[in-house]
């Protein structure tokens, strides 16, 4: 740290940063810190993430660990559900990503998952990728609750059979993306 | 009303035959509110039952309510009551519409605007403040509702706000709207001006609505609506992913997203992210155009447009070029079924840029002539009626033979082209599409079949489609489907239906709102009938009536969810009351204002009682057709992932609905005790009179 730096000022500095970025959808991992003009070594860096987790002035500071990496994101602009969803296309782990998207929608709504979902901001997933992805989890252990349903238009949805019925899964593909379209 | 605000304290009455142009005082209707309550209690007290909806005894009311003109959000939709051609039995109904028609009438000092008698030649009702004068019309008969709109701009002032009919309406097709503002339009009621030779309503008005609140008050109001506002029908998550947000729902309307532009906009204009505290961009939310003309009109798009005193801008305003070819405007603004009725007529259409040509193409046809799709159900009766070879019996064989097939089969825009004008001047055999689905059956003789394929989409033996049903919370929506003379156009139930949060949360609400969260069930996994969910029934239509007569959009009220996180995503369901009081300076509580609701749905019902001479409302109008509890044969209802109906328990749920509205249990008319209760004693009398009050031991 420099001698006209305070600490007060890195910190500063640092929140800016994050919230800034959440504010734009997107998270910071913290390698990223290091990378930042700040003229820190990486302690100086981990301990500084540190005080933001426990400084009352930063309660909106986030920390997240994925399976690769650890995230930080500022929830007055960012829910922990899309900076965990963030964090997953960050480490192309598109799997977890499509299986808890999937398994949280059956649960909680419930309803399948419209795949162009993933076509879409903040993911764009290209048709190639999506579809590889999704064959290749249908296949996996790790998976087998996912699976596909089909529209009378062709739409693919998923469901995961741990949460709702097959039956069900059909018919609120169906009423999702035909009917309801067509009685708007 | 001089002691209250909101209104504007005079009605004017046109009598056509006479020429004769009065006012009186709103001040005797109060109890109805104004908008649709003024229309049918006009109606009851004016228009004697077995009168032809194109009689020159017959009337059409033009009202709003004491809120419209205020500046509350949401405001400013005009009420039009009267008989329905389209309706089999020609009972009565209301038709409505958006637009900046009513804030008008109500600076030029009108309530509502009654049209009475016949004009001997065309005329149109010139209004500026209160010199009101019938002009001639003759050079105006035979244009189209956007040339007529022009012309009638041009010789009042470019403030003008003006409703007219097309050629349907002149022609007095049954099927025919009353059209403002170029593309907010009222369906049912365009052919009743046309039999009073009334072409056009063009109104300037320089006053102003009172409003009875302090000024802070009112504003802190308006703000806290702002704050709890969602998108169009009040979906409070976005369509997708977003960081601000919990929940996303690819079916909600919140459809402003990163890398979604209004792609046609002089400086492309990206819709992005837009936050629930940010409400300078309320108006980005909502880009409808996605919704109704596919993902291909982004390019097109030039901005979302829509009412007067209304942040959500649900009009989608496109610019096509490819339409000039078919000799239209490449200016086309419409929202939902304004869209989406062409889909239906040209269904053989294969690429998403004829689907997209057929909806606007159409959209500009339908809205000069003035054409009225009963919600989509004319296209689905012109296939079903060439999908079995029903239209090479009934037309003459060279009419059929001049109608170009050959395009219908592929979907061409073209098609729309000539059958529009065959159904607007109503040319042919073919024209009869335009009586109404139950006239039009009647006439080429549809087999039971017609009624009983849930392709069609039929909802009731009276004509008129499925509109949030039984696919909306299963009884909910089907009892919400019965108790009218046309289609619904209740959204009270459905927008909280689809607002995209968690049926946990959704269940919260519905404990805290209708006493039980049994008051809804997981979507297509339905339970049979309870309490709650009746409760939930009588709430949705007791509030629809409410904003057809406040007149507030229904599209956005109820407001019972919000998109705030803090707030649970609870809305408010007082608002109502709130604005009402404020707008007014009655201090009229929720539970009171309701009940003020529950008066006008009855008198409703008790019009369609003395239509239709009959108290048994349950098996003569309260009907639904079978392929409603016939459809997925392999499913029972209440399986998981059907919407299929059980007989008996609709039975109870028509019970247990009565009940709530404190009509008979049995036959589901007013009893004389519910009219005496909601001060109607005068409709008891007459009902009495001609021994159509359900017995009661």
């Amino acid at each position: 740290m420099s001698e006209e730096q305070t600490e007060e000022e890195v910190l500063n500095k640092i929140s800016k940063h994050i919230r800034n970025k959440s504010s734009q959808g997107n998270i910071v991992e913290i390698s990223e810190l290091k990378a930042m003009d700040l003229e820190l070594s990486e302690e100086e860096i981990d301990e500084k993430v540190e005080i933001l987790k426990s400084d009352d002035q930063f309660n909106d500071i986030r920390i997240l660990s994925g399976e690769e990496g650890r995230y930080i994101f500022s929830d007055d602009s960012m829910t922990k559900k899309y900076a965990t969803m963030m964090a997953k296309v960050e480490e192309d782990n598109l799997k977890e990503l499509i299986a808890e998207t999937v398994r949280e929608d059956s649960k909680i709504y419930p309803r399948p998952t419209d795949i162009k979902v993933f076509k879409k901001s903040p993911f764009y997933l290209e048709d190639e990728v999506l579809n590889e992805v999704i064959d290749q989890m249908v296949e996996e252990e790790n998976y087998k609750d996912i699976n596909k349903v089909v529209a009378s238009n062709g739409a693919l949805y998923l469901y995961s059979n741990a949460h709702m019925e097959e039956d069900h899964a059909i018919g609120l593909t169906e009423w999702v993306e035909v009917i309801r379209k067509e009685i708007p | 009303m001089p002691q209250y605000k909101g209104w504007a304290g005079e009605i004017l009455r046109v009598n056509l035959s006479t020429g004769s142009i009065s006012t009186e005082k709103t001040a005797k209707y109060k109890d109805y509110i104004g908008g649709m309550g003024i229309g049918y209690r006009i109606m009851w007290d004016e228009v004697p039952e077995n009168t032809d909806p194109f009689d020159e005894e017959n009337k059409i009311v033009f009202a709003a309510g004491p809120l419209t003109g205020t500046g509350a959000p949401c405001t400013a939709r005009t009420n039009i009551t009267s008989l329905l051609p389209a309706n089999p039995q020609n009972l009565i109904g209301d038709s409505h519409m958006g637009g900046h028609f009513s804030p008008e009438m109500k600076y030029a000092g009108y309530d509502a605007i009654v049209i009475e008698g016949k004009a001997p030649r065309p005329v149109w009702l010139r209004i500026e403040d209160g010199n009101v004068s019938l002009e001639n019309a003759s050079k105006l008969w035979g244009q189209g509702i956007f040339d007529t709109t022009a012309n009638i701009a041009g010789m009042m002032g470019k403030e003008a706000q003006v409703a007219a009919i097309g050629q349907a309406g002149e022609n007095q097709v049954n099927l025919s709207t009353i059209m403002t503002s170029g593309n907010h339009s009222a369906g049912g009621h365009g052919g009743i001006m046309g039999s009073k030779n009334l072409k056009a309503i063009g109104i300037v008005g320089t006053q102003s609505v009172e409003y009875a609140a302090d000024k802070k008050d009112w504003i802190e109001l308006n703000e806290f609506v702002m704050s709890i506002i969602g998108a169009n029908n009040q979906h409070v998550v976005p369509s997708t992913p977003q960081p601000w947000a919990e929940y996303h729902d690819s079916s909600s309307r919140w459809t402003a997203q990163e890398g979604l532009y209004w792609g046609a906009a002089d400086e492309e204009v990206e819709t992005g992210i837009c936050p629930p505290e940010d409400t300078n961009k309320i108006g980005y939310r909502t880009m409808k155009a996605i919704k109704d003309l596919g993902e291909i009109s982004e390019d097109y798009t030039v901005r979302m447009g829509g009412c007067q005193s209304c942040p959500i801008r649900c009009h989608s305003s496109v610019e096509v070029p490819e339409l000039e070819k078919y000799g239209v405007s490449r200016y086309v603004s419409n929202t939902c079924m304004g869209f989406w009725n062409h889909y239906y007529v040209n269904q053989n259409a294969e690429s998403e840029m004829d689907n997209f040509l057929n909806k606007t193409l159409g959209a500009q046809l339908a809205d000069d002539y003035g054409l009225w799709f009963n919600y989509g159900q004319l296209g689905r009766d012109l296939k079903y009626a060439y999908d079995n070879g029903i239209l090479k019996e009934v037309l003459p064989a060279e009419e059929y033979n001049d109608i170009p097939w050959d395009l219908y089969e592929k979907g061409d825009p073209q098609f729309l082209v000539d059958l529009y004008r065959r159904i607007a001047y109503q040319e042919g055999e073919i024209s009869h599409l335009g009586d109404g689905a139950a006239q039009l059956a009647e006439r080429w003789n549809f087999g039971e079949d017609y009624w009983n394929d849930q392709t069609n989409s039929l909802w009731s033996p009276l004509g008129y489609p499925v509109h949030h049903a039984n696919e909306s919370n299963g009884q909910v929506g089907s009892l919400i489907n019965l108790v009218f003379n046309r289609d619904p156009m209740c959204h009270s139930h459905q927008n909280f239906l689809g607002s995209g949060l968690p049926i946990k949360l959704q269940k919260e609400i519905a404990a805290e709102t209708w006493g039980s969260e049994d008051a809804i069930d997981v979507p297509a996994n339905y339970t049979p009938m309870n309490r709650a969910k009746a409760r939930f029934a009588k709430w949705s239509l007791v509030r629809n009536v409410l904003h057809d007569s406040m007149t507030v959009c229904n599209w956005m009220f109820p407001m019972v969810t919000s998109p705030l996180k803090e707030r649970n995503y609870r809305g408010d369901t007082t608002l109502e009351a709130q604005y009402f009081s404020q707008a007014t300076g009655m201090n009229v509580s929720e539970k009171e204002l309701d009940e003020m609701g529950r008066r006008i749905l009855t008198l409703h019902r008790a019009m369609t009682v003395k239509q239709m001479g009959t108290v048994d409302m349950r098996n003569e109008h309260d009907q639904i057709v079978d392929w409603v509890f016939e459809m997925d044969p392999d499913k029972e209802p209440f399986d998981a992932g059907t919407i299929k109906m059980d007989r008996d328990d609709m039975e109870k749920a028509k019970t247990m609905l009565y009940q709530e509205l404190g009509w008979d249990p049995e036959t589901g008319a007013p009893t004389a005790e519910t009219l005496d209760e909601l001060g109607m004693q005068d409709v008891k009398r007459e009902l009495a009179n001609k021994n159509l009050l359900p017995y009661q031991a």
